[in-house]
């Protein structure tokens, strides 16, 4: 925080002149005189821009989106008709560009959600003008990227199979109940602060709009008054829901990261991987909160409102972020590369065919944006603005190399794969990328740009700056030159106990804590247990027949038989069982000895209980058959002795796994549970509140 | 020819299941289409797999015996491991103790042993599988692999779905598509397969195919696909080696074993402990694999191969075993 900077609250935006007497001082000093109606006026003018009739920018623009968007949709068409081969994968690289869309858009989705949550969570007052802007892009990204799952699939009309037919050992089972648990979450979300503004642009009359809309927004708006016990239910829904969204997106992207991480592949079972993922998310994320923020700005002309120390907060976050990941790419690359014992795809990647894509995301993606977070000069928005389009492509690029190199190695031995971007690929994935925008467009036309409730709750100085109340209050009494050192402390209470100086609600300090004990309470734990059965044994009875070859059983119900042949001595003869498992005549040697004595023998373990034929062969001189003997004899042999090859394998995770599928699929239904609860607990109660 | 499978039997189903009994189609020859031959003594009572896990409690010290690094398992060692009193030409010590209390013997086990000493990378078997299936040529259920020694000379290595007894691929599919018999055989149903490709990912032996393209032409059969035989391929779907599991109920060979002009691909019973080849050769499966310090491939991943090698090239092994053996 500067010192000298307190009459210009952010990019070159001088509070005394443009506001008139309507500054930070004069707002936050009356709670109810004219400064607190000409903010709102402020404020209300500027959220409900996006609502207005729209210029020619727009309307080409949404032409050109849509028609990017349109193109991707014919080649998926085009990729259904002729195979995934027209996209470009091949049996090496089975994985590539569309796991990547869905990894990075998924991505980018978690990083708007979790700003947003945790900024709320935290009570920065200075997320006022951004978190609706996050919260829309992490749920139109979200959308984009789930739907990139159909382009990934090679029969997407069998999506359903995954509800119908789960196998719940499998990552990608996980991967579905996560993401649209998440997808559910980042709704609610978006929804929950929507409501006051709802009931806000309804009554406010420079808002456009016309019968159908004033309806539509009445209803949703739950018949908001803003009364304190409106506020407290809906700061407590929100605090739930914000709680709730930060873990889901850890799991979102764990679970994404186990789909590499739980096969053998070298390069993708990685310990590092879920928060290598996790990580991915938040650094792209929060890189696509700036360049949003920054669009929006300049778009709707929001430079008051979203000012140069939004970008530099959001640019210290994403270079912090950054950092994390390329610690975590080091990590990733030095435990294999150190032992040398699968390095082929960390050759690949650092120095091979990816090296290009590789060193790109280094500079691209880590170098550049720090730097540029690092030197004053260019901690602008647009200098924010530049690093972040560089992480937000960089990280794509990353996605790339982390998927590829692994997927095309050899693992038996050859030469390695390869992939080759299509018209197909490239056309879906951009088309990906214009949706975003088109989205966005789309949803702010009928949705005001910023949390009007909350930017009037934190008025001025509040939404471009983040001071505390003694600040404020220093401030407002034209203690200025207590200021400075105020700033330098940087306390960040919220309002002194007993100060009048700001609109105080009270519910902004009664945090709902404890929501998350509900959560774990909720979990299932079931024991399950395998039960073995077991049968009789199969009796069998020997009824040997005398002839030249006798069978016995050594000791009466094991399992070695003698086979004892009679023949001339210094005779070799050849004993075989007879078997019908490939062939009608098969003949299987089971030994072969020289008759010592006129007696050749040999021992036999059979492997199973039944009638067997055996047969002695004399050899006569030069390998004739001399004479044959045939004998059937029904072996009965001790299951203890049972000689038999371990063709059955008993997992480690046996025991457990059913208890902790159980366990899992009990915290997803108390997620869902208290997700959905929480939405018809304000749907319900909140209009019964405005009557009273 | 309808074919249906009980999927209650599989891995990853028995949350909260009972016991199930065996299905119809899996407990009498015939009733679905599978000519199934069910050893005498046993028609009424085939084996569950849960019998089949806990008969098999030895086998979980395999693991401990491969060395770091060592691409394979010896099966004497593995035997020797297992309980330690094998002796002359058999492995009677095989799990001898958990064996305690098995109800029935199952009806086949389908195994394979490659012997690497006589493969001289014709390819035969691949394109005797490939035209078996109406496969293209990117798809080689069976590969020849061209491999090198620890002394740097070349061998060729016929790599098949290795019919896992821990299959990756199982665990990995988001669907039930791949699914294991009990037969021991892992198979895919193509009518249910989403394409994720999940299963490629997982195999270590890269042993999965994805049908990328359509357009492919294929000849009309009679028959509509089973995942017994999957053919013609379906677009969208994964493909892989299925043992030629109806050619094995039925007598006959695996199509690229009765290919193998060097009989170098014995099909193999693990239950009637019977190994045959295309030159007519019956051996005792477990004898020739003992004798011939056959080993499975990749035992560091755990996946407990049903197809076994036989080395004589000089490869590394990690036993103490005499490789004197040279054909």
């Amino acid at each position: 925080m500067g010192t000298n900077d307190k009459n210009t609250m952010g990019d070159g935006f001088p509070v005394q002149q443009e506001y008139q007497g309507l500054d930070g001082r004069a707002n936050v000093a009356s709670t109810n005189g004219a400064g607190k109606d000409a903010w709102e006026e402020v404020v209300r003018e500027a959220a409900v821009r996006s609502m207005r009739r729209h210029g020619r920018k727009w309307w080409t623009g949404v032409v050109l989106l849509t028609l990017v968007v349109l193109a991707g949709f014919y080649a998926w068409i085009y990729q259904l008709r002729h195979g995934m081969g027209s996209a470009g994968y091949n049996d090496t690289a089975f994985w590539a560009v569309y796991l990547a869309d869905v990894v990075a858009f998924i991505g980018v989705s978690y990083g708007g959600a979790v700003i947003s949550a945790i900024l709320r969570l935290t009570g920065q007052s200075w997320r006022a003008p951004l978190t609706r802007l996050a919260e829309g892009m992490a749920l139109v990204t979200v959308l984009i990227g789930a739907a990139f799952i159909f382009p990934h699939l090679g029969r997407p009309e069998r999506f359903l199979n995954i509800i119908a037919y789960p196998n719940t050992s499998s990552p990608l089972v996980w991967d579905f109940l996560a993401i649209s648990t998440y997808m559910l979450a980042t709704v609610i979300f978006f929804y929950l602060p929507l409501i006051p503004d709802l009931a806000i642009v309804n009554k406010y009359a420079g808002a456009p709009g016309g019968r159908a809309r004033k309806a539509i927004f009445r209803a949703l708006s739950l018949g908001w008054l803003g009364n304190e016990k409106q506020r407290r239910l809906l700061h407590g829904a929100l605090t739930i829901v914000s709680l709730l969204i930060v873990p889901l997106a850890v799991s979102v992207h764990s679970v994404l990261s186990w789909a590499f991480a739980l096969t053998s592949r070298p390069g993708w079972a990685e310990t590092v991987f879920p928060p290598y993922f996790v990580i991915a998310a938040l650094y792209s994320g929060t890189a696509l909160v700036v360049v949003t923020a920054s669009a929006f700005r300049k778009g709707y002309h929001l430079e008051r409102f979203i000012t140069r120390r939004h970008f530099a907060r959001l640019g210290y976050l994403m270079a912090a972020l950054g950092l994390v990941y390329l610690y975590l790419t080091f990590v990733d690359l030095i435990g294999e590369g150190y032992t040398g014992i699968t390095t082929g795809w960390i050759q690949q990647t650092v120095t091979g065919r990816y090296a290009l894509a590789f060193w790109f995301y280094v500079v691209a993606g880590e170098l550049l944006p720090i730097v540029l977070v690092a030197i004053k000069k260019t901690r602008t928005p647009a200098g924010m603005t530049a690093a972040a389009v560089g992480v937000v492509i960089a990280l794509w690029v990353k996605r790339m190399v982390i998927i590829l190199p692994p997927a095309t190695q050899p693992l038996v031995s050859g030469p390695w794969g390869g992939y080759h971007f299509t018209w197909v690929s490239i056309t879906i994935t951009l088309a990906g990328v214009a949706a975003i925008p088109l989205l966005m467009m789309l949803l702010f036309h009928f949705i005001p740009l910023f949390s009007i409730d909350e930017m009037e709750e934190v008025g001025y100085l509040g939404a471009v700056e983040q001071i505390s109340a003694e600040t404020t209050a220093a401030i407002a009494s034209g203690e200025y030159e207590k200021v400075p050192a105020l700033l330098a402390t940087g306390a960040a209470s919220q309002a002194a106990p007993g100060s009048s100086v700001r609109r105080t609600r009270p519910h902004l300090r009664r945090r709902a804590f404890g929501t998350g004990a509900a959560m774990v309470g909720a979990a299932l734990l079931a024991a399950g247990a395998i039960s073995l059965f077991s049968g009789a044994r199969p009796a069998g009875a020997s009824t040997a027949t005398p002839f030249s070859l006798v069978v016995t059983q050594v000791t009466p119900g094991k399992a070695p038989l003698a086979l004892t042949a009679s023949g001339s001595p210094g005779q070799k003869v050849d004993f075989y069982v007879k078997t019908t498992t490939f062939s009608t005549d098969g003949m299987m040697q089971i030994g072969s000895a020289v008759a010592s004595n006129g007696v050749a023998e040999v021992t036999y373990l059979p492997t199973w209980t039944g009638e067997e034929t055996f047969v002695a062969q004399a050899l006569g001189a030069g390998g004739t058959v001399a004479g044959s003997a045939t004998q059937t004899y029904k072996v009965t042999i001790d299951p203890a002795g049972l000689p038999k090859s371990v063709y059955e394998y008993t997992r480690p995770m046996d025991g457990v796994g059913v208890n902790l599928v159980r366990t899992l699929l009990g915290i997803a239904a108390a997620v869902w549970i208290l997700l959905l609860g929480t939405l018809v607990l304000v749907a319900v109660r909140m209009p019964r509140m405005a009557r009273r | 020819m309808s074919w249906k499978f009980d999927f209650k039997q599989l891995k990853g189903m028995e949350i909260g299941e009972p016991e199930q009994p065996p299905s119809s189609c899996l407990s009498s020859a015939g009733s679905c289409g599978l000519p199934t031959r069910i050893a005498p003594g046993d028609e009424d009572s085939p084996v569950s797999r849960r019998n089949f896990l806990r008969l098999l409690g030895g086998g979980i010290g395999t693991a401990a015996l491969v060395g770091a690094g060592a691409e394979f398992i010896s099966y004497r060692a593995w035997a020797q491991g297992s309980n330690g009193t094998s002796g002359g030409g058999g492995m009677s010590g095989m799990g001898a103790a958990t064996m305690a209390d098995t109800k029935a013997p199952p009806t086949h086990q389908w195994a394979m042993v490659i012997d690497l000493r006589n493969c001289d990378g014709c390819g035969s078997c691949t394109a005797a599988c490939q035209k078996a299936h109406s496969l293209t040529q990117d798809q080689t259920w069976i590969k020849v692999f061209s491999m090198e020694d620890s002394t740097g000379n070349g061998y060729h290595m016929p790599r098949p779905c290795m019919q896992c007894e821990n299959p990756p691929c199982l665990d990995v599919c988001p669907v039930h598509a791949t699914f294991r018999t009990d037969q021991g055989v892992v198979l895919v149903d193509q009518d249910r397969c989403i394409g994720c490709r999940m299963c490629m990912a997982a195999c270590p032996y890269e042993a999965r195919y994805f049908n990328w393209n359509s357009g492919v032409s294929y000849p009309r059969l009679p028959v509509e696909p089973t995942p017994e035989f999957p053919v013609p391929q379906r677009e969208g779907t994964v493909g892989k080696c299925t043992f030629c599991v109806g050619n094995l109920n039925n007598g006959l060979l695996s199509e690229c074993a009765a290919g193998c002009p060097m009989g170098s691909i014995y099909n193999a019973d693990v239950i009637t402990d019977v190994a045959v080849n295309s030159m007519g050769e019956t051996v005792k499966l477990s004898k020739y694999l003992y004798d011939n310090d056959a080993v499975t491939y990749k035992p560091e991943d755990n996946t407990h191969p049903r197809v076994w090698y036989i080395l004589g090239h000089g490869q590394d092994l990690d036993t103490d075993t005499d490789m004197s053996t040279n054909a």
